[in-house]
């Protein structure tokens, strides 16, 4: 395509950032990415040149092996309200518009036949031909501010609802089915495809509630894209009651916009070398500018929780914990437990550094968002449940915890829970103590919840499978490797008794869960009567608790009504009370409206 | 089954018996602890049925039979793969069995998922775009998408009232009866059961007192507005307020100069259209298709009785009831017609429709069907005239003559501008071409055209002329010495003016209506196809149509009904009139999909339709009138206002239709600061701090004024505080009765001004004001009736949960085996007991 015309595209959809700022009440999150950071006709690297510098994929892979943006990593921005890293910011971005960790893009295998014409590139899938390219999100920020044309017909932002990408394909590439499959693969769409076929997409679907929420997204991400260079703000000002400013706002003779300047330059000119000097002395320079304003320490943490991904590893490491610990239950094989237990501390440490580094960077007790409460959850659960193993000597509950980690870890970590960008909390959350024991309680409870429901699980596939020799197989060697080695184990007698240590265990967790269920449901409503003038108001996230909270209180009365069936009756309720919480947890926060917005 | 019950039930089969027999299945059943879960079931399906939206609980049908599909194929290929892992296993090493078995139960279970993903999903998932997949009810799932239960027509209640409403209180009632008699029934006295007879204890005073709070409690919101700016431009102390409005109910306010009489109201829906069409008979903008007819909520009547005034301030003998509620429009204005007025001029109302044989405005053309239907109020200038993009129609009735022949005088065929000029004692005007910079004189006057505008640079703002736009003229007029700028509105020649030179007092330009004594100017905009129908006394109409290229064309006598050519494909018709018209403000219902959720139920943007009646007297018949009102979230205060009504009989009334207002037992509050706290660097707001002074009212100095702050999280309680200007035991006698007492309010910060505070910020940075201000703030004002006996409920409930899963089982244990060991003692048996299988000692401990 003429690069003239991307480039007019590419200023026309720098262009269209909305300056609309709404300031949040007490009760909103304080998120507004895009709209907060609007800044038009901001070039940190000066104006991008017209014609554009035209740069293949492959000339910019090669470029991006070539240079080293490490010292720009650790330089504090400010962006969406709090100060954190430049590394950061470019991670939220580029997971924002590509909807991955990373951007992708088709570079020519080395020796491939070089392309005749650019359209090519993404007209059929060529494994042999093509490379996914991977490109550092830093790097794919800074280029957006410095080269944004080269992304105006590439696949960079994401559509996740499938209609309306099939509809950006179709309408971009009428009748070339093979080129729609390859970009519908690739979950992304261009900026010149978002420009010129959204609104008749709009026009047509816009009644549709998933296509406006789509094309919304989507816009988003356009606007974010466009505004890449107006998120830069990296200049610290002198006071901390004053806001932070872009490079252009400096002085042209400062050091630091002449750095920024080369930086563009030697970047258009894919001079390595000299990128590299203009990126270590913008680096220097712009750290030097009112160092008191931002803690290089916890510069240098939030970079090491970047480059960690703990929450990834110790998700495995919980993983890998539960296997073993299950197979040692059933295997009674004494190293496996050694193995199970080992992994499983492991992985409360990897998960364990991960939160307290996550609540350093916040300045606040991270639990204040779906993903914070999740990881907060699962590593309250997984410490309970590791305590209640350790005491009871059970191993069993070692094997929740790490289901309970496994599980709750995975969800948060590899689904699009929102959260994972640190952010300032609400302020009606940022004036309270009463909120950190009252979220704190009821996550407590709910990781209990989970672990009660893995022990129930236990208990139903004992109990259905009671009839079948590997069961009571299985039971004697759980007695044997639970700890509970008091008298002679019968193959019958230790069924039954492996039974009654798993009844033991679902009402361990479930007793606790229901107390702190309780106590965490009061101490909301404490809170409630502060913030919202009435201690109980039927809020659905208010109700739901107190029916989770209803199902066990069921659970403790049943078991007075049903005699010798009161462990099996309890292990179904505890999986009915767990899809309870899990509705309420996750439910109630995503498809009813509510004054718990920020839960 | 514990000791005292047994004997309780004992006791009751021997007792009551004969008549008293149905008392004894009375205690049985609220002594059942199967009734009691049964209830418990019962308020969580409630709660369920109140929060989810019908759309949901339907569409959840959809998804269990999805889950049902993947848990039936984990099943099968994961259970198969079990089966098949254990006999090919069967043989081996019983760990390595389980093993196996368990990787066979993972694997196929990935499997299953992986391929039901694949091959089923993509049939079974429903796409709404293409109506393809499965579904189940999808037509009521879509209807009911938002709508709860408690939002449906027969209901209209908000959460709190659903939870309020009889059914959940009976089971709630019964549950609370259910625990008092099973506690006194089933449970023993002693102090193992402790824990749980705390419990249930903490459960029945949490219900009592959420019985009384729900009866006493108040609650609602203030709006503090800032004083007028002090010498530094900061804001001074603000008004009083000596109330608050009410969270929920809502009131109609009626005025009649004698002040503000509030009617409560209940009834009135929340969330439903009802008679959107409510008093307005025939309308202009539906017969005109400026808007749809508007069908929602027809098919439901409202007829909520507004009861008689209690403060006396307005007449009793006019009543007034609400016929119909539109839950969240935006009002516009519309015409309807109604009977002439036995005295005074009527207002007439003209349709014209016009006809294309060619596309116009992106519409096909057709000569059968009307493409545009107009209405024109002849009466009203700014409804005299349509006008779309090259073509204006103007309707008159009765233009007098020398307007007639301005606007149908010649002009050359290439003039895009003129102005027609009628000196003192001509007959007709002299049409001269202009173009802005163009200078002429004529009949001693000189002439400059100094601006050519095709909107006026300042809005209209001439009374009756309101919202108009017309081009404009701005000529420059020399007679001898004296200099004038006349602006001549093509549209409006009669508010014309004159701007003389020099300044009026009070530095206001000095202007005049224009001297049409010295030179009358009309300006001719001949940029477009300009009509204009003068319709006379006996119906005809004439017609005058200025042709691009300037050519007039006249048609006479065009009588209604008739059409007549404009153009060579376009067509005019006469086509309908109405007597008497009448201006109207009516709902017209925004869209859903543009319906913001937070303002559904709040009657934020709703409207109701009020109807007014004053009695038959002697002197006159029976008068009705429907009014439609916006809701006003607070009196007096917005830019929303009450409605003026005027009466037959010269009286009038002001309505308003609004929250309840409440009044602040003996004080009033009034703001005297407002800061709002950023993060560093200006960030998201952490804080808001309303600063506020509580002062007496009523002439009596019961407390002293004092100052204090309100804050997210820490509410101002007053009109008691904490003074140090008390001793210690009166301070805390008073602490304790305000804890008590429902007339101590609590003040939460709520919101704010932040488009204020945004803008002043703006101007601290300037230099020009010492910092940021907001003109006003939002405080939640609410009583706490009874809360510390639902926080003993709280508190009983919290620590007797861990003594009666703890304390109870250790304090058994202990017993248990006490008892174990004399059983064993005196039996002199050395036998270990068998875990699963207590000893009968035991047993009868553990019950």
């Amino acid at each position: 395509m003429n690069r003239w015309l991307l480039a007019i595209v590419a200023s026309l959809f720098a262009s269209t950032i909305a300056m609309a700022q709404y300031a949040p009440a007490g009760n909103e999150h304080p998120t507004s990415d895009a709209d907060v950071d609007a800044h038009d006709h901001v070039h940190p690297f000066g104006p991008s040149p017209l014609p554009p510098v035209g740069q293949s994929p492959e000339q910019k892979a090669e470029f991006a092996q070539a240079i080293d943006l490490g010292p720009l990593r650790s330089v504090a921005v400010f962006h969406d309200g709090r100060v954190k890293i430049l590394d950061t910011l470019a991670r939220e971005k580029i997971r924002t518009l590509t909807g991955r960790e990373t951007y992708e893009e088709l570079v020519l295998a080395p020796g491939a036949e070089p392309l005749s014409s650019e359209v090519d590139r993404y007209a059929i899938a060529d494994p042999e031909r093509f490379n996914k390219g991977r490109f550092d999100p830093l790097f794919v920020l800074l280029d957006l501010s410095i080269d944004p044309a080269h992304y105006a017909d590439r696949p960079l932002i994401a559509v996740d609802y499938l209609p309306v990408r099939q509809y950006y394909l179709q309408g971009a590439f009428p009748g070339d089915e093979a080129r729609q499959d390859l970009w519908l693969r690739m979950t992304r769409v261009s900026p010149i495809m978002i420009e010129t076929l959204s609104q008749s997409i709009f026009d047509r679907y816009g009644h549709l509630e998933p296509v406006r929420t789509s094309i919304g997204r989507v816009d988003n991400a356009l606007r974010q894209a466009a505004n890449a260079g107006g998120t830069l703000r990296v200049v610290a000002p002198p006071e901390l009651d004053q806001p932070w400013v872009h490079i252009e706002d400096l002085p042209e003779s400062h050091p630091a916009r002449m750095a920024s300047l080369e930086l563009g330059r030697a970047w258009r000119a894919l001079d390595a070398e000299a990128t590299n000097r203009a990126v270590a002395t913008l680096a220097a320079e712009l750290n030097a500018i009112n160092p008191h304003t931002h803690s290089d320490t916890r510069a240098r943490l939030e970079l090491m929780y970047n480059r960690g991904n703990l929450f990834d590893l110790g998700m495995t490491a919980y993983g890998l914990s539960f296997l073993a610990l299950v197979l040692a239950f059933g295997t009674g094989r004494k190293w496996l437990i050694g193995l199970g237990v080992g992994l499983l501390v492991g992985a409360m440490i990897l998960h364990g550094t991960g939160f307290v580094l996550r609540c350093i960077i916040a300045e606040r007790f991270a639990i204040q968002n779906q993903f914070e409460s999740m990881i907060g959850l699962s590593i309250f659960a997984a410490v309970v449940a590791f305590g209640m193993m350790l005491f009871k000597r059970q191993w069993l509950f070692g094997a929740a915890a790490a289901g309970v980690g496994f599980l709750v870890l995975i969800a948060a970590t590899q689904t699009a829970i929102p959260g994972q960008s640190i952010g300032r909390e609400a302020a009606i959350l940022n004036t309270s103590v009463l909120l950190k024991y009252h979220v704190t309680t009821v996550l407590v409870s709910y990781g209990l919840i989970t672990v009660g429901f893995i022990c129930s699980l236990f208990y139903l596939l004992v109990a259905l499978m009671s009839k079948r020799q590997e069961a009571r197989d299985a039971a004697a060697l759980a007695l044997n490797v639970g700890g509970a080695s008091e008298g002679a184990p019968t193959k019958e007698r230790t069924l039954a008794r492996t039974l009654d240590d798993l009844d033991k265990a679902q009402m361990t967790a479930l007793q606790l869960a229901f107390w702190t269920l309780g106590v965490g449901v009061l101490l909301g409503a404490w809170w409630a009567d502060h913030s919202w003038g009435r201690w109980w108001a039927w809020d659905p996230k208010e109700t739901w608790a107190l029916i989770t909270w209803i199902v066990y209180l069921i659970v403790i009365h049943v078991r007075l009504i049903t005699g010798n069936r009161k462990a099996l009756m309890t292990a179904w309720l505890s999986v009915v009370g767990f899809g309870v919480m899990v509705w309420t947890y996750f439910g109630v926060n995503l498809l009813l409206a509510g004054l718990h917005a920020y839960a | 089954m514990s000791r005292k019950w047994q004997q309780v039930k004992r006791w009751d089969d021997e007792h009551l018996t004969g008549a008293l027999l149905p008392v004894n299945w009375v205690l049985r059943l609220f002594s059942s602890v199967l009734f009691g879960v049964g209830l418990l079931v019962v308020v969580a399906i409630y709660g369920a049925l109140a929060s989810l939206p019908v759309g949901l609980l339907i569409t959840g049908l959809t998804w269990t039979i999805y889950g049902l599909t993947l848990v039936g194929c984990m099943a099968l290929v994961g259970g198969g793969a079990m089966a098949l892992a254990a006999r090919l296993s069967r043989s081996g090493e019983r760990g390595w069995r389980f093993f196996f078995i368990v990787m066979a139960m993972i694997i196929g279970g990935l499997v299953a998922i992986v391929g039901w993903y694949h091959l089923a999903w993509p049939h079974l998932r429903y796409d709404s775009i293409n109506s393809e997949g499965f579904r189940v009810f999808g037509a009521v799932a879509d209807e009911y998408a938002d709508v709860t239960i408690r939002r449906l027509p027969f209901f209209e209640m908000t959460e709190l009232e659903f939870y309020s409403w009889w059914p959940l209180r009976i089971v709630l009632v019964m549950f609370v009866i259910t625990m008092i008699v099973s506690t006194v029934r089933r449970i023993a006295f002693n102090l193992p059961n402790l824990g749980v007879l705390t419990v249930h204890t903490g459960i029945i005073l949490l219900g009592l007192g959420s019985i009384y709070y729900g009866a006493m409690k108040l609650e609602g919101d203030v709006l503090l507005l800032a004083g007028s700016p002090g010498r530094d431009g900061m804001p001074t102390e603000g008004p009083p307020q000596g109330g608050f409005y009410d969270r929920i109910k809502v009131a109609l306010w009626v005025n009649q100069g004698r002040g503000w009489d509030q009617r409560l109201v209940r009834g009135v829906p929340r969330y439903n259209a009802y008679n959107l069409n409510a008093g307005l008979g025939e309308s202009a903008l539906e017969a005109a298709e400026v808007i749809r007819p508007i069908e929602e909520g027809q098919s439901r009547s409202l007829a909520v009785s507004v009861p008689p005034s209690r403060s006396g301030v307005t007449d009793g003998d006019i009543q007034y009831r609400i016929v119909g509620y539109a839950p969240y429009a935006e009002q516009q204005t519309d015409w309807v017609s109604v009977p002439p007025p036995k005295s005074g001029p009527a207002n007439p109302l003209r349709f014209v429709e016009l006809y294309s044989r060619v596309p116009v405005a992106g519409l096909p053309g057709d000569d059968t069907r009307p493409m545009f239907r107009f209405f024109f109020v002849p009466g009203q200038p700014r409804l005299r005239l349509a006008q779309i993009p090259m073509f204006v129609v103007d309707y008159r009735m009765g233009l007098d003559e020398a307007s007639w022949r301005e606007f149908t005088a010649p002009a050359p065929a290439e003039a895009r501008h003129a102005l027609a000029i009628t000196m003192p004692g001509e007959d007709g005007p002299t049409v001269i071409p202009i173009e802005e910079g163009r200078t002429f004189e004529w009949r001693g006057l000189s002439y400059e055209v100094e601006q050519l505008l095709p909107e006026p640079p300042f809005p209209i703002i001439t009374e009756g002329f309101e919202n108009t736009t017309s081009s404009v003229a701005i000529v420059r007029i020399t007679e001898g010495d004296e200099v004038r700028s006349r602006w001549i509105y093509s549209r409006f020649p009669e508010i014309s003016q004159d701007l003389l030179e020099g300044e009026q007092e009070g530095g206001m330009p000095n202007r005049s209506g224009a001297d049409e004594d010295l030179v009358r100017i009309r300006y001719l905009d001949l940029t477009g196809l300009h009509v204009v129908i003068d319709e006379r006394e006996d119906g005809l109409a004439r017609v005058a149509v200025r042709e691009p290229g300037n050519t007039v064309r006249v048609i006479e006598d065009v009588a209604k009904g008739q059409r007549f050519s404009v153009l060579d494909a376009i067509d005019l018709k006469r086509s309908g009139s109405w007597d008497h018209a009448e201006e109207v403000k009516r709902p017209v219902p925004v869209p859903e999909i543009e319906r913001e959720g937070e303002f559904i139920g709040t009657h934020d943007r709703a409207m109701v339709a009020v109807e007014i009646t004053v009695p038959a007297t002697p002197e006159a018949p029976e008068y009705k009138r429907v009014v439609w009102l916006e809701f006003l979230k607070y009196l007096n205060i917005g830019q929303r206002e009450a409605t003026r009504v005027e009466l037959p009989d010269g009286r009038s009334v002001r309505l308003a239709f609004g929250r309840a207002r409440r009044v602040l037992p003996g004080f009033q509050v009034r703001m005297v600061d407002f800061e709002m706290v950023a993060y560093d660097h200006r960030g998201a707001p952490r804080d808001y701090r309303s600063t506020v002074r509580v002062e007496p009212i009523g002439g009596v100095e019961w407390f002293q004024p004092y100052v204090r702050k309100t804050q997210l999280n820490a509410p101002l309680r007053a009109p008691f505080v904490w003074s140090d200007e008390r001793n210690a035991f009166m301070n805390t006698l008073g602490f304790v009765g305000s804890r008590l007492d429902p007339a101590q309010f609590k003040f939460a910060q709520a919101g704010w001004d932040a488009q204020g505070w945004e803008e002043t910020q703006v101007r601290a940075d300037l230099g020009e004001i010492p910092g940021p201000y907001a003109q006003f703030t939002i405080l939640l004002v609410g009583n706490n009736p009874g809360i510390h006996v639902i926080a003993l409920g709280g508190v009983l409930m919290g620590i007797g949960t861990p003594w009666a899963f703890y304390i109870k089982p250790w304090m058994l244990k202990r017993r248990k085996a006490k008892v174990l060991a004399e059983h064993e003692r005196k039996k002199g048996s050395s036998k270990q007991p068998d875990p699963i299988a207590p000893s009968g000692a035991a047993q009868e401990i553990t019950a």
